[in-house]
């Protein structure tokens, strides 16, 4: 009925085709209209009872992608990125970035977890390469359900998040910019896009936008937590809230008695408190119910991550010993001599989910699989075929 | 990127112009145009065909074994939302993935019925009744997340209503006042014929259920289970759900006790040997729980969202709920626990329960591990 093929020729088949978008109920991915797979019920998606888990690994020397699947111990071969100098996650897709190239290769884990507020259902497909974002080396990625926003030090692309599951990289029909945007609360927030430190929320046409109250300078290094939004801004982090529709912008002044700073957060997925290794190279906390920041120690520290409010943040050392650090003193309530040494320049990560958490070992080419309720004892082992130097781990 | 959007100012002009030039007929087909019946989920689907019969085209969305929460629309099928002359939706939050087509349909003019708001819906009391029984994992992994994770759902209407077949019988009322209502052309009267035969049926499900249910010791009317929809069966029929997490993938594979600890504890405190709840591998479960938690449970999947294919064991309402109030009877009210064959009753006693978690505060016998057919 609606369709632009009976509209006029010139500016009113372009009317008819602007019509078609401004009534039809078809989600974004079906403007085709010849879409006949129903989006969102993803069909060669299995549901699955379980929360599911992989771990997206590779090689910085030879390029060489892997994903893992710690559940049925399958390792699934992806095409090699030239220069891959490290990966970011958004919980489903992986990015991996080529820092050299200016570059950024988008890999389908297939596992993920969808968030229905009380309770939540997790998902199983299999794993395929989606396609490349040039000019940009994302470090980190947010998503929301309409978009997916890879950000590296050139600025943020804003992705269509429909057209990503469906198997392709395409840019929304928001564009993106410099500095840090993140999809929120159905809007975009946006740090360090101008000259100042305004920080502004757009709604997703595109428009100029809303200032904030707070302002963030030097963004770098983003969260979304279940508490909010958070922005590692020059003298703090920045909390952004969403009340009613309305959001508001909070500043969180660092530890005092400190010069440094944070530029990232760990966290496990979902969960609030955010751990970062500072500019200091100590392990400070961002308590978001606390509303504040906690040192705790451990200098020298190469990677962190917070398991959950009121839980342990574990931390590897230059040594390759894993703590398990009490969230509110500091002190190690256990700890573990985990690998031989680090690398400083290839540091490993620490990636946790709701059971486990992951450490890869380029020295040993191994995947540690870490139980960190039960004294970070080493669950399983893996071997992931090339050198693991960079990981993410999806479906959380 | 190479990003060149539209212009948005630019394009609210001309979408203006256009509206003025082809006019808004052409987002609003007019009532002739619209035919049938649109139902969302399966499970309503199957109330709606009863109530209809052949009065009607009946049209389901939802496939077979699919999920209500997350399945999605086509085109061909949003547009059929549209021009349906009656929408039939769960609501109360349950089809997240369809709720902007149904509201769309709602502003092209088209009635819809949000069955569950129709049928005295309960409230989800607190983190505890539905938040623990969720199954998530963070909550009783290590009882964090207390603030806005825990409770989202505290004080929301709980909209999976078809476990309580009292509900369904509300519900066929409701579909069939509609149907006459807004559907064009059906014999009212054939209608609620259809009705009340079906109301009858599920009557007598509801009695039947209630009987079959009856015969499980009270104390072991326990549902220990990872799924979050049977508040409602649970209020009709005398149930306590003890939600737990479920051991599962990852933490399974090389498991510790505090991996195990949420359902070992749970089944303890309730007393009973049967776990309903999804798992993919539920006899490594069962063997687990046996060997490192010192548990014997029996793992029993039920059907909860949605209906099966033909032969599937839930292709319509009624065989769902038999074949549910089949699988919970059998898991609680035999022995406890189950005796696994070639086992020898052990001799030391089952952890003590405090008198206070059973609600009939009748002496608790202490039963060991595997009890003897007498030990109740």
């Amino acid at each position: 009925m609606r369709s632009p093929r009976h509209a006029p020729p010139g500016a009113l088949g372009l009317c008819a085709v602007l019509l078609a978008a401004g009534c039809a109920t078809a989600p974004a991915t079906e403007e085709g209209q010849e879409e006949e797979v129903p989006h969102g019920y993803v069909e060669g998606a299995e549901e699955t009872a379980e929360p599911q888990a992989r771990l997206v690994v590779a090689d910085a020397d030879s390029g060489e992608v892997r994903v893992l699947d710690p559940i049925t111990g399958e390792v699934t071969d992806l095409e090699p990125v030239e220069g891959v100098d490290g990966i970011a996650g958004d919980g489903r897709f992986a990015y991996l970035r080529s820092s050299g190239h200016r570059k950024t290769l988008v890999v389908d884990s297939g596992v993920w977890t969808a968030d229905h507020g009380d309770h939540d259902h997790y998902y199983r497909t299999g794993v395929r390469t989606v396609g490349a974002v040039d000019g940009l080396a994302a470090g980190r990625a947010a998503t929301d359900r309409a978009l997916t926003a890879p950000t590296g030090p050139g600025g943020t692309a804003l992705l269509d998040r429909a057209a990503l599951e469906d198997g392709s990289v395409q840019a929304a029909d928001v564009p993106g910019g410099t500095g840090v945007i993140v999809p929120f609360a159905g809007r975009l927030v946006t740090a360090g896009s101008g000259p100042g430190r305004a920080v502004r929320v757009h709604d997703r046409d595109g428009g100029p936008g809303e200032a904030l109250d707070a302002t963030c300078a030097e963004p770098r290094g983003q969260a979304v937590t279940r508490r909010g939004l958070v922005i590692g801004c020059e003298d703090g982090a920045l909390l952004v809230t969403e009340d009613d529709g309305d959001l508001t912008g909070e500043a969180i002044p660092y530890p005092e008695g400190t010069d440094g700073r944070v530029e990232e957060f760990h966290h496990r997925p979902g969960s609030a408190p955010l751990a970062s290794v500072s500019t200091e190279g100590d392990v400070w906390l961002l308590d978001l119910a606390e509303g504040g920041w906690a040192r705790l120690g451990l200098p020298g520290a190469v990677a962190v991550s917070a398991v959950g409010e009121g839980a342990s943040v574990l931390a590897l050392d230059s040594d390759g010993t894993l703590y398990a650090l009490d969230p509110e003193t500091g002190e190690p309530n256990s700890s573990r001599e985990l690998l031989d040494g680090v690398d400083a320049e290839r540091a490993p990560v620490i990636q946790v989910d709701t059971g486990r958490a992951y450490v890869n070992d380029a020295g040993a080419g191994l995947i540690h699989e870490i139980d960190y309720n039960d004294d970070l004892r080493v669950a399983r082992t893996f071997d992931p075929g090339i050198t693991p130097h960079h990981m993410v781990e999806t479906g959380r | 990127m190479a990003t060149r959007p539209l212009d948005p100012t630019r394009a609210v002009a001309l979408a203006l112009a256009c509206a003025t030039a082809l006019g808004a007929a052409a987002c609003a087909p007019g009532d002739d145009a619209r035919e049938g019946v649109v139902v969302t989920t399966n499970i309503l689907g199957d109330l709606t065909r009863e109530v209809v019969g052949d009065q009607a085209e009946v049209t389901v969305l939802m496939k077979p074994n699919a999920d209500p929460h997350s399945f999605g629309l086509s085109a061909p099928q949003a547009a059929a939302l549209e021009n349906a002359e009656l929408v039939v939706y769960n609501g109360l939050g349950l089809e997240e993935g369809v709720l902007r087509n149904v509201t769309a349909a709602e502003e092209a003019g088209a009635p819809v019925l949000e069955v569950g708001a129709g049928v005295d819906p309960r409230v989800y009391s607190s983190g505890h009744d539905h938040g623990h029984g969720e199954g998530r994992a963070e909550e009783a992994g290590h009882g964090d997340e207390g603030g806005p994770a825990g409770n989202d759902s505290a004080g929301e209407p709980d909209p999976h209503f078809w476990t309580d077949p009292r509900r369904a019988v509300l519900a066929v009322d409701l579909i069939a006042e509609h149907v006459i209502e807004h559907v064009e052309g059906v014999d009212a009267d054939a209608v609620r014929a259809n009705a009340e035969a079906y109301t009858a049926e599920v009557e007598a499900l509801d009695a039947w259920m209630a009987e079959e249910f009856g015969t499980i010791p009270e104390r072991h009317r326990k549902l220990v289970t990872n799924h979050h929809v049977f508040g409602y069966l649970a209020e009709r029929y005398g149930f306590e759900v003890v939600g737990t997490v479920i051991p599962s993938g990852t933490t399974l594979a090389s498991p510790s006790t505090s991996d195990l600890k949420s359902l070992s504890d749970a089944v303890r405190d309730a007393g009973v040997g049967a776990v309903f709840a999804d798992s993919s591998q539920p006899d490594r479960l069962a063997t687990v729980m046996a060997e490192e938690a010192g548990v014997d449970i029996e793992v029993i999947p039920l059907f909860s969202e949605s209906l099966s294919e033909e032969g599937g064991g839930a292709a319509t309402y009624l065989e769902m709920m038999r074949a549910n109030t089949e699988a919970v009877t059998d898991g609680l009210d035999g022995d406890w626990p189950p005796c696994r064959p070639g086992t020898e009753p052990r001799q030391e006693s089952r952890e003590d329960i405090p008198r206070a978690h059973h609600a009939d505060s009748r002496p608790v016998r202490r039963c060991p591990p595997c009890c003897p057919p007498d030990c109740s």
